[in-house]
């Protein structure tokens, strides 16, 4: 389970938020979960979390990939931490 | 009683407070994903406030949404506090919706804070710069 492996790595905050990025100042980046599957969906691997996405959000209906969702750089870095395969 | 940011003025021409607060920028800039959060660092004491206004700099339109939180997890506000249907480009924006209520502001701001920007858009925003300018009283 893909949450499951954010948590094993600290990348759940303590609202149960997954963290996309954190600054050396304490600021961050955070998505509630809710909002992630949304677009995303079950996806777990990198490759399918790179792909296009078909998805409702505000009453409309978008195909998007991650990197037009501002995503990519994320799954880029959870790659190469092992988050993610 | 002042927060961590810089005491810019003993007087705001816009209101009656005697002292007002600038956070400076205080969430980092950079591109905000879909949908996602960025907070602020935590800002401490944050005292009486009697009024905010918020600036802020993005590069494309987009539906954003402001609200303080109170450690821990408490939001405040509401989540609404300002919720644009358009930003416009390169250019500063006052916040519209700013609650005036001085009381209201003084009981939520009492303690430590962070501010938060949520990008409602489906599509990434760039922002530049959000500074929130908290007046005190």
């Amino acid at each position: 389970m893909l949450l499951d492996s954010l948590a094993e790595h600290g990348q759940i905050d303590e609202s149960g938020n997954i963290v996309l990025s954190r600054g050396e100042d304490g600021s961050m980046q955070v998505v509630p979960v809710d909002v992630f599957t949304t677009f995303f969906g079950a996806s777990e691997t990198y490759d399918e979390l790179i792909g296009e996405h078909t998805f409702t959000w505000n009453d409309v209906q978008y195909t998007k990939t991650a990197e037009e969702l501002g995503y990519k750089q994320v799954f880029d870095v959870w790659k190469a931490q092992g988050i993610i395969n | 009683m002042l927060a961590n940011g810089t005491l810019v003025s003993d007087t705001n021409p816009m209101t009656s407070a005697t002292r007002y607060l600038d956070l400076g920028q205080c969430i980092t800039g950079g591109a905000v994903a879909a949908g996602a959060y960025a907070y602020s660092p935590v800002f401490t004491g944050l005292g009486f406030v009697r009024y905010a206004q918020y600036f802020i700099q993005s590069d494309q339109l987009g539906r954003v949404t402001f609200f303080h939180e109170v450690l821990p997890g408490v939001f405040c506000w509401g989540q609404t506090m300002f919720n644009m249907a358009t930003i416009s480009t390169s250019s500063w924006q006052p916040a519209s919706g700013i609650p005036s209520n001085g009381s209201t502001l003084s009981t939520v701001l009492g303690g430590s804070g962070k501010f938060a920007f949520n990008n409602t858009a489906a599509t990434p925003t760039t922002v530049a710069n959000v500074v929130i300018k908290l007046f005190g009283g």
